[in-house]
């Protein structure tokens, strides 16, 4: 038994021995000296320069998603290089000989290195939330009394409430039905079901795209325990408008209540595309069970058309929790994020010279983000298979393209899910079980395969090379 | 009925072959070719040959750093990939291969760590491993802006820290300046005394006729020479006698009478000092007179937990 725990304290005196190597190695490099000049440079400098949209919130967001994106691309960079750099250096500069002598384990070196690109990370993530949240507080201290109160709604966390799909029966529905029935698409029988999910995706399309004079309608479903306040809710629409691109557009959003109808000017005039908040009054909110919201797309004589985004073209945001609630969230899955490329740069300066696992792991981390384009397809052809619009036999190449890409695409898909800079700039609300268990299956199950693979590699390969 | 006890060798090779192939694997050189050594434990062990005649390399499939193609290799009875093995073994490497960012006194403690060794011990040791290699006063500068012969005594007590049983050395004296190469083998022949193993390659005949009991002489990654120095050198049928210098008549009178008895004229020549030894009392003085030293300490002393036997023993 003493010996057991005599052994497991011996264990972690190595690890934290290997860990402290790899963070000494890095400040007395000055890595993260630059490393830190680079944060600054990402959360205090850009902001400094940052004009918004000329709203108090949308400069607001815009600080937070310039420093977040920056961040993010600064230490996913740094944790890429310089895991990759870690044990192919060392195998070089042959200091790796001196540890391969003595009672560590293959898999514990590769552990020590990732371990200490983690604390880096989750220190430098610190650092940046700490100056994000100065720069923030700078600027809302420089802005007048009336503005700051705009501002601050900003920083409010919110939940996003989706449209409800069309419910079978719905007037919409039956009508989209018998258009395609009509149309002469379909050349072969089909049930009900099928023949409904065709039209709710078409419908669900047809919603995105707002010509001029048109008018689209959602309705949502409000949670019960709404609070009474006046920024509770407000309408989200993400948008872009082709060919207008510094012009002013207007539309009119209506929003109907079971005691009459409220109307509300969009105010558009200085960009065509991007974010839009709208604070909705609603009266009496906790009586409200379901809202039915209208967009007329009041620019007619423009020839304006809006084309509303496929995943967040129009929600509502209801008011959760506080901002830093939110974006500790968004920065455990941020470090849970970095915490994949770390493992990944390691597992392949293990496997490779210091020049070839940098490219490798550059490589695969843009193969990895172009998988989506070669999985792209209509998702209707993969259940209804009604009618199909696509090439029916595609090169072999796209082909290819898509075996390939499948399953690059299904390992990708976690670490994409949440894309946590547009979540915390807009305040969307990070669900906490999404944060942990992102965090659970980022910072240990893709790391423990990676791991698990640098292991052997290092375990298989020798450590020293040549004849004398 | 008397009983023997049958020690088992520190070091074991049988048959050791090592091939180094191409990017496409096929063979290129063979840089052992079925060695076969046996190192009991107490012993200092030398390898001597050429460049390129196979000494680091075994010393390498000894440490488990190059996987042999061929053979059977025990270390301490067992295979050199074994952790527990790498518990009781200390390694000076041929080249400087310590991390340049680290101090002295940060890189032994961190393979004190890496050993499992706790704080309160590792500070100790550091303390007299620095005080070993006369680096107390450079402990705080970066091994990076050592010269050569500095990081090799850095080298040697990092091979130390854990109080291994057997030590393996590759070129010890490369790179020394006298003081160092002395230091050196005073150190590798205290540690002999105490009971550990020493196993090293030089192609300095004279450091390994110093310390060394035994030795194989490599060629091609063959032993073509295996024995006690004693055994290989000694030429029985030749003695050397040292005398006070007698006056002229009398040499001469000697000289007749040794011709006359042996029926060979004798060589008659002055012995000179040790040139080493003579370097030695030099520094020695011009160093107290001084009272420091901006390099390396002329001075040494073992650390104190060397004085007994390794860790392993101990426990």
């Amino acid at each position: 038994m003493k010996s057991s725990a005599n052994s497991a304290v011996a264990t972690l005196r190595r690890w934290r021995g290997l860990m402290g190597l790899a963070l000494r190695l890095a400040v007395r490099s000055r890595q993260v000296a630059c490393l830190v000049v680079l944060v600054v440079f990402a959360c205090v400098v850009v902001p400094l320069f940052i004009g918004g949209d000329g709203t108090p919130d949308g400069l607001m967001r815009t600080i937070l998603r310039y420093a977040l994106t920056l961040t993010g691309w600064i230490l996913g960079f740094a944790a890429l290089v310089m895991g990759s750099l870690s044990i192919s250096r060392e195998r070089e500069d042959r200091p790796l000989q001196l540890l391969a002598v003595r009672p560590v384990r293959a898999w514990e070196l590769w552990l020590g290195k990732w371990l200490a690109l983690m604390a880096l990370n989750g220190v430098l993530l610190l650092l940046a939330a700490a100056l994000m949240c100065a720069s923030l507080g700078l600027r809302l201290w420089h802005m007048p009394a009336t503005d700051r109160a705009q501002g601050l709604a900003a920083l409010t966390c919110r939940q996003a409430l989706k449209p409800l799909p069309f419910q079978a029966g719905d007037p919409a529905l039956i009508r989209k039905m018998d258009e395609i029935r009509h149309a002469g698409l379909i050349t072969r029988p089909v049930d009900a079901a099928v023949m409904e999910k065709d039209a709710r995706f078409h419908l669900g399309e047809e919603l995105l795209v707002v010509e001029p004079g048109a008018t689209r309608q959602w309705t949502f479903a409000l949670p019960d325990d709404m609070a009474p306040a006046a920024d509770a809710l407000m309408l989200h629409m993400k948008f872009s408008i082709p060919g207008r691109s510094q012009q002013t557009v207007s539309g009119l959003w209506t929003f109907q209540l079971p005691s009459g109808s409220d109307k509300l000017e969009m105010p558009m005039a200085r960009r065509a595309a991007g974010v839009l908040l709208l604070p909705l009054a609603v009266p009496d909110i906790r009586k409200v069970k379901t809202l039915v919201i209208r967009f007329v797309n009041g620019d007619a004589a423009h020839s304006t058309t809006f084309i509303l985004d496929q995943t967040q073209g129009v929600e509502l945001r209801v008011r959760e929790s506080g901002f830093v609630r939110n974006l500790l969230k968004g920065l455990l899955l941020q470090w849970s994020k970095l915490a994949v490329l770390a493992a990944l740069g390691v597992t392949l300066g293990a496997c490779f010279s210091s020049p070839v696992a940098v490219f490798a792991a550059l490589g695969l981390v843009v193969a990895f983000s172009l998988a989506g384009f070669f999985t792209m397809e209509s998702p209707i052809h993969d259940d209804g298979d009604l009618h199909d619009h696509s090439d029916p036999s595609p090169h072999w190449t796209v082909r290819v393209g898509r075996v390939l890409g499948k399953p690059v695409a299904w390992v990708v898909a976690p670490v994409q899910k949440i894309d946590v800079v547009e979540a915390v700039a807009t305040g969307e609300r990070i669900g906490t079980r999404d944060a942990v268990s992102g965090f659970f299956l980022l910072a240990t199950g893709y790391p423990l395969v990676l791991g698990w693979i640098g292991g052997r590699v290092l375990r298989r390969r020798e450590p020293a090379t040549g004849v004398d | 009925m008397m009983q023997t006890i049958q020690v088992q060798p520190a070091v074991s090779i049988q048959d050791l072959t090592k091939v180094f192939g191409d990017f496409w694997r096929r063979p290129r050189v063979h840089a052992v070719d079925g060695l076969c050594l046996d190192v009991m434990p107490g012993e200092v062990f030398g390898l001597l040959g050429p460049n390129g005649s196979g000494k680091s390399t075994t010393l390498k499939i000894l440490l488990g750093l190059l996987h042999p193609t061929g053979g059977v290799v025990r270390v301490l009875g067992r295979l050199p990939q074994d952790v527990a093995v790498k518990r009781r073994i200390g390694y000076v490497p041929e080249e400087n291969y310590l991390y340049a960012g680290l101090t002295p006194r940060e890189t032994l403690d961190f393979f004190g760590q890496i050993c499992g060794l706790a704080r309160d011990v590792r500070r100790r040791r550091v303390h007299e491993l620095l005080d070993m290699a006369g680096l107390t006063d450079a402990a705080d500068r970066p091994v990076g802006g050592f010269s050569k012969g500095m990081a090799r005594r850095i080298a040697l007590a990092q091979a130390l820290v854990n109080n291994p049983e057997l030590i393996i050395l590759d070129e010890p004296t490369a790179g020394l300046d006298p003081i160092g190469c002395r230091q050196m083998k005073d150190i590798i022949r205290a540690l002999a005394a105490s009971g550990r193993t020493v196993v090293l390659s030089s192609h300095l005949l004279a450091d390994v006729a110093d310390v060394c009991g035994r030795v194989a002489i490599l060629f091609n990654g063959k032993a073509h020479a295996v024995g006690a120095i004693s055994d290989l050198l000694e030429r029985k049928e030749t003695i050397r006698l040292a005398l006070p210098a007698p006056g002229g008549e009398g040499l001469e009178a000697l000289l007749k009478c040794i011709e006359e008895q042996t029926g060979f004229k004798p060589a008659v020549d002055h012995p000179a000092a040790d040139l080493e030894q003579f370097f030695l009392d030099v520094v020695a003085r011009a160093h107290a007179q001084a009272g420091y030293a901006t390099g390396a300490s002329p001075q040494i002393h073992l650390p104190s937990f060397l004085e007994g036997g390794p860790d392993e023993e101990k426990r």
